[in-house]
């Protein structure tokens, strides 16, 4: 995994919040996390809760795929998260797939209140495994646990399926703002203990053969060769 | 106040349009007030191209919910990024309901032709990082080719609308260029005021090396049709 070679950015109005976050020269890591999960289950409002600490009960149908920018800070380390907000509706699979490359971690996510969305997990596992790396570290997340009445996908059911996935496990609410921090903070935590785990016996990756590799024409040398964040 | 939607309009119909041909911008405000009703009081509104294209949305879209056409018409403003990133300014969404799954999909990319050519396809070194971001492939291609490249991975039903403001020899023109070949035509009449309509006439064009399709789109907000022909 390398970092980003900082980028020089030139005044944009119309680019104005990407640049203040995007046009962040300083950080020690770049990681690429995306969100996926069946469509209205909630990925936008979870990424702008994150992302802005905003939330809206309006529901606009994302379009293709978008993307935020954040920085985190962990063990003295920036961490640039690229954090992709992809359409669930099937008819994007194909721009939405594409995205997976690279990608260091995944928030697949499902609606506590919607069955369908749960039974889809077992399918969109399989979509990363198909399009991602073996590497890439999952967190299962069933979002609007706000909505305890209207329940249907029990705590218990979610949690056993992450662990028959090997994922681990989280119930969010983005409305409530209950563990969205907590799911990112958790997601860049076990990338990371991955990253050190796999410097110690492939050294290779650290040279940019995986994860962000054609974002790193020249990756600055890892200042330390453990990833102790 | 107590104006009707339709006595309102007539009112903003009757107003001047700009007579410098030159001035695209300012023709096409102009037009963009005519058809849409905006207020401009003393007619001295210039908006810049980018502000023009969000008067021309948000106008849009004012309208689309005046007419409670949200439902069957749905018009998408992407973000800064995905305007990047999928070369779409805003995207119209006829829906099949009850699923409310877009059925056809127009991607609409704005171009300003008067303007400087390189204004339209300038990038900012945010916009490269963008790209970056996205893929190697990704930079290298035109924002119209991106446009183009989103509608075809989706498919059929989604078709690229490059939107021209202030066309060259017919000042008060808004053109509109489709890049699919397929002929498609849907029409929706729920009830609703008669008001007025936009035309948007395509020209022959040349995007790079591939020739598009002239096609003829009409637009009409008050009876909710869109009338796309193909015409060789």
């Amino acid at each position: 995994v390398g970092a980003l070679r900082p980028v020089q950015m030139s005044p944009d109005q119309s680019m104005a919040a990407t640049q203040k976050e995007s046009g962040d020269q300083n950080f020690d890591y770049m990681f690429k996390l995306l969100i996926i999960g069946n469509s209205s289950v909630g990925k936008t409002s979870f990424l702008f809760r994150y992302a802005d600490d905003s939330f809206t009960s309006a529901f606009v149908s994302t379009v293709g795929i978008d993307f935020k920018v954040k920085t985190v800070y962990k063990n003295d380390k920036r961490i640039k998260l690229q954090v992709w907000d992809t359409a669930g509706q099937e008819r994007y699979r194909t721009i939405t797939t594409a995205y997976y490359r690279g990608a260091m971690g995944f928030i697949l996510m499902y609606d506590i209140t919607n069955e369908e969305s749960f039974g889809a997990v077992q399918d969109w596992s399989t979509q990363i495994k198909t399009y991602s790396w073996d590497n890439a570290q999952v967190i299962l997340a069933g979002n609007k646990c706000d909505m305890e009445e209207e329940r249907i996908v029990s705590a218990e059911s979610g949690r056993l399926l992450a662990e028959q996935l090997g994922f681990e496990f989280f119930e969010t609410s983005a409305k409530d703002n209950v563990n969205v921090k907590q799911t990112f903070e958790r997601l860049v935590d076990i990338i990371c203990d991955k990253m050190s785990e796999t410097l110690e016996t492939d050294p290779a990756v650290t040279t940019g053969t995986q994860g962000n590799a054609r974002l790193t024409d020249n990756p600055p040398p890892l200042q330390q060769p453990n990833c102790t964040c | 106040g107590g104006r009707s939607v339709s006595e309102r309009c007539r009112i903003n119909l009757s107003r001047s349009v700009a007579s410098d041909p030159h001035d695209c911008v300012g023709v096409a405000a102009a037009r963009t007030r005519e058809y849409l009703a905006f207020a401009d009081p003393e007619n001295k509104f210039q908006p810049s191209p980018s502000a023009l294209r969000e008067i021309f949305l948000m106008t849009y879209l004012q309208r689309s919910s005046q007419l409670h056409l949200a439902d069957t018409l749905t018009c998408t403003a992407m973000t800064p990024e995905q305007r990047v990133l999928l070369g779409a300014d805003w995207v119209w969404a006829v829906l099949d309901l009850p699923s409310r799954n877009p059925k056809i999909q127009i991607a609409v990319q704005v171009l300003h032709v008067l303007q400087e050519p390189e204004a339209n396809t300038t990038r900012s070194d945010a916009h490269v990082e963008i790209l970056h971001m996205a893929s190697t492939a990704t930079v290298e291609r035109t924002r119209a080719e991106r446009l183009v490249g989103f509608c075809s991975a989706v498919g059929w039903s989604c078709f690229a609308l490059f939107l021209f403001f202030g066309f060259g020899s017919d000042p008060g023109n808004i053109c509109g260029l489709t890049s699919s070949s397929t002929l498609v035509g849907f029409a929706f009449c729920p009830e609703s005021y008669v008001i007025q309509h936009l035309s948007l006439t395509a020209k022959p064009f040349v995007m790079g090396s591939k020739p598009l399709f002239k096609m003829t789109i009409s637009f009409k907000f008050d009876l909710v049709e869109v009338r796309c022909r193909l015409r060789k």
